[in-house]
Parts: structure tokens; sequence; C-alpha cells
């Protein structure tokens, strides 16, 4: 009876032996200055055979796998290192990592990688735009400092002297609306409106918003 | 198509041979096909990477070939159409082991710039072995027949 | 060999029934045609119907950008925004069907960069469904 079994188990490990994983989805919770998030996925070989991992891909080129080695012997453990860099994303980020094994090469296991990387400063909208001949008046552009965030605005202004902005503040410190004053609307014109923060101290920011008439 | 040899022993051991390669092909067949019964679509893009068929013909089979796998490892099993279910087993066979060749030889290319980096496909030698030795052990069932 | 062939023919049946269950209920079945279109994605010959007011848009890096791109494509990216936004915005006018693409069906830089578009206020954003492939391989 026992040879029947280890006999059974020896052809059917390849079938029942996969790895099994600590966790197979991680959420985190960053600022835009991280960067980057590292999540680290361990998993451990639950079969009777050696398995090899074949085939590590990611959903996107923002998100790179790594691994030390690929063949891991029953009961081995090892971990995927996977590090996905923000680029100037914000908001909800949901990444996935393919891990093909030798133990199922046609069903990949899909690690899950989430973020939700804070926006410190909302502005909105990030465009404003006249049609040429439209009635000139002012338009308006929010900008929202996160609550945890110990942001201020230093300064609002437009590099084009016929797009100018008025800066007026709606909760102190907090929420800013800047209206955009055309002097006129008789013909196209484009300006950049340079929104400069003092953070992070280290690194502050400068975000942008735009003023096109078409 | 018999054996003759004399040993005692042998037409036993054959007949217990027989048995554990019927139960352990009709187990990893089932084995196989709830696995991919579980997510259709999710094997349907996987084998939409290997390029080899139309997309169609891949969701056709996304849906069609885990219960065909898992009715045919039952058959097997419970010892009844063993003769359709060992024909169907080793078209199979064949079938996923040509796949596996063909991935492996060309080498499954990265058709698109913005994915992450991918490690060489160095591995389907293993399930390519494994598939050859499946096969050995279904042209053994055959020898019933 | 006739028992063979008989029986694996009624396997072969007997499958299509659980089959069709699968493909008309599991929630995870796959979509049957690829040319079902995701909210925001576009074919190539509707778009190329649009003709002159098609604005394009190029998501991917700046390497494949230089080496080829769709003739008059904006290069766009979300590591390079800052600098590349101001660029389109001077292309851009908002009677134009602004097409986003990148390398292929399978790739997310092209919905990321249409998203952020039309977070700024932009309409008339769509992405290009198989991307800078689909452009290639066009008859």
């Amino acid at each position: 009876m026992k040879l029947l079994l280890f006999l059974l188990c020896l052809f059917a490990g390849s079938a029942f032996g996969q790895l099994a994983w600590a966790t197979t989805e991680q959420t985190f919770n960053s600022k835009p200055q991280d960067k980057e998030v590292v999540a680290k996925y361990k998993f451990t070989n639950n079969g009777t055979k050696p398995i090899k991992i074949q085939n590590v891909r990611t959903s996107c080129g923002c998100t790179t796998a790594a691994l030390s080695k690929t063949e891991y012997a029953p009961g081995e453990s090892g971990e995927i290192e996977a590090k996905f860099t923000f680029s100037g994303r914000t908001g909800k980020q949901e990444k996935a990592i393919m891990v093909a094994t030798s133990a199922s090469p046609e069903q990949p296991t899909i690690l899950k990688l989430n973020v939700y990387i804070e926006e410190t400063i909302k502005i909105e909208p990030e465009v404003v735009l006249w049609q040429v001949g439209e009635q000139a008046s002012p338009k308006a552009i929010h900008i929202a400092i996160a609550d945890d965030a110990p942001a201020k605005i230093v300064s609002v202004i437009s590099d084009n002297p016929a797009l100018k902005v008025k800066l007026t503040e709606v909760k102190p410190g907090k929420e800013y609306e800047a209206q955009i004053i055309p002097d006129s609307v008789a013909q196209p014109a484009a300006a950049t409106v340079i929104i400069r923060t003092d953070y992070p101290p280290d690194n502050p920011q400068t975000k942008y918003a735009y003023a096109r008439i078409k | 198509m018999n054996s003759r040899l004399q040993h005692p022993a042998w037409p036993g051991l054959v007949k217990l041979s027989r048995v554990l390669a019927r139960i352990a092909l009709g187990l990893l067949f089932v084995f196989a096909g709830v696995t991919k019964a579980y997510d259709p679509g999710a094997f349907a893009i996987e084998v939409e990477r290997y390029h080899l068929i139309p997309w169609m013909l891949g969701a056709f089979l996304s849906v069609y070939l885990p219960w065909l796998e898992i009715l045919v490892g039952v058959l097997l099993l419970l010892k009844r159409f063993e003769q359709g279910a060992l024909l169907l087993i080793t078209c199979l066979l064949f079938v996923f082991t040509f796949a596996l060749a063909s991935a492996t030889f060309r080498g499954l290319g990265i058709d698109c710039g913005c994915f992450g980096k991918t490690f060489a496909t160095t591995g389907t030698i293993f399930p390519l072995v494994r598939n050859v030795l499946l096969l050995a052990l279904t042209g053994f069932l055959w020898l019933d027949f | 060999m006739g028992a063979f062939v008989r029986q694996a023919a009624w396997i072969l049946l007997a499958a299509l029934i659980p089959a069709s269950l699968t493909a008309a209920f599991h929630p995870r079945r796959p979509v049957w045609s690829q040319e079902t279109l995701a909210p925001g994605e576009e074919m190539l010959p509707t778009i190329l119907s649009w003709e002159g007011s098609v604005l394009w848009v190029d998501a991917r890096s700046a390497d494949e950008y230089g080496a080829e791109h769709v003739p008059g494509a904006i290069p766009l990216n979300l590591e390079s925004w800052d600098q590349l936004f101001p660029k389109f915005l001077d292309r851009w006018t908002p009677e134009k069907k602004v097409v986003v693409y990148c390398s292929a069906t399978t790739c997310e830089l092209s919905r990321e960069v249409a998203d952020r578009l039309r977070k700024s206020g932009i309409s008339s954003v769509f992405v290009l469904k198989g991307g800078w492939e689909a452009w290639k391989n066009r008859k």
C-alpha cells in the first residue's frame, strides 16, 4: 500500500506540488515624493519535485520583478521583489506580476500590487480654454492641498502678461482659487501657470496649469 | 500483444503498473482540467500569448478543454469508455507537447516594449520532458487493447 | 479501431454540455471577440475614417518614438508630462479627436495617458486598440 502511494506521489507530484505564496496581494499608501514602492512576495515549494520559475512578467514597464535564483528544491523558500516606479502617477494604481512555474506553465500565478499615491496638490482643471471670439470672462483654477501635507503655496504666476493671475485664498493655507483673466480673446494665446510650493522641503515641487485661447 | 516473459512475478507487476498508470493519468487530467475550469478567461489570454491559433479558437478551447480533460480523467479512473478516453488523452498530450516545443524553440517573444523584465523561458524543458514521459505512460496503457 | 473512435466522439460531444454552460454563465469567461472594445477604445479603421480631425499621441518611450511613429504623432508620457504636455496643447484644438497609442493591445501606457488627458479637461480622447502593432499591420 505504501509503495502504491509513493509511486502515485511520484507521478502526481508535478501536478499537485505547487508553490505556496505567503500573500498574493499587497496594498500600500504612498506620497508622490516616495518615487517608488518595493513589495516582496514570499513563496515555498510545497511539492515533492524541484520547481523552476520560468517566466516573470509584469503588466507594465513601470513595474520590475527580481528573483535571486530560478530553481527551488522541495521545501525551499524564496521571494520575488517587485518594484513599482511611480513616474508621475497619482491616485489608485493596480499593477500585476505574472509568475509562470514549471509546476503550472499554462496557469501563471498573478501577484497584485496596489498603491494609493496621494496627490499632495490637486489642480482642477489643469487646462482652461477660451475659443476666439467668446466672452472674455475670467476662468478659475482650484488648487487644494491634501489635509495631512504640510505644504504651502509660495506663488502662482503666469508666464504671459496677456493672461493674468489673481489668487484668492478660499480656505487659509489649504484651498486657493486662481482666476485667469485674459486681456482679450480676439487672438489665440498661450500661458503656463506656474504654481510654486515649499514641499517637500529638500526638493520643493512646482506644479503647472495651462491657459489657452484657441 | 501480450507479454510472454516467463518470470512468475512479471504478469502481476505489469498489471499493477497498468493500474498505477491509469490512476496517475486520470488524476493528472482531472486536476489539470479543474485548475483551468476555474478561470477560463485567464487561460484564453495565456493561449493567445503563444500566438499559435486565432483568438476565437483560443476562447472556445478555454471553455471546452477543461471539461474535456476532467471528463477524460474521470472516465479513465472509473474504467468506463476507456478506449475513447485513451485515444483523446493521447491526442491531447501530443497537442500540448507540440505547443510547448514550439514555445521552447521559438522563444517567447516580448511583443510589447512596455513590459517589465522577463526571464528567458529556460524552464519549458521540464514540462516538455514530463509530457513525453506521460506519452510513454499512455502508450503503455494502449498495450492492454 | 472503431470502438476507440466511437467512444472518443461521444466524449467529445458530452464535454460540449458543461462547456456551453461555462461559456454562458462562468463569471470569468473570456470575451468572445477581440473586437470587443473597452470604454474609450476605438479600432483603427474607425479612426482612419475620421481623417484630418485626428491628433495622434504616442505614449511610448522617447527611444521608440524616435525610431518610428505615426506620421504627425506627438509624444506624451507620464514621466515627462510637464515638458511634453504644453507642446501637446500647442497642437491641440477642441475640434480634434485625440487618439493615444502605445506598443500593442497588452500595454497600459496609452490608457494611463488617455485618462490623464481626460482629467485635464481634454475632450474626445480615445485609445487605439492594438496600438502601434495595429498601425504597422494595417492594410
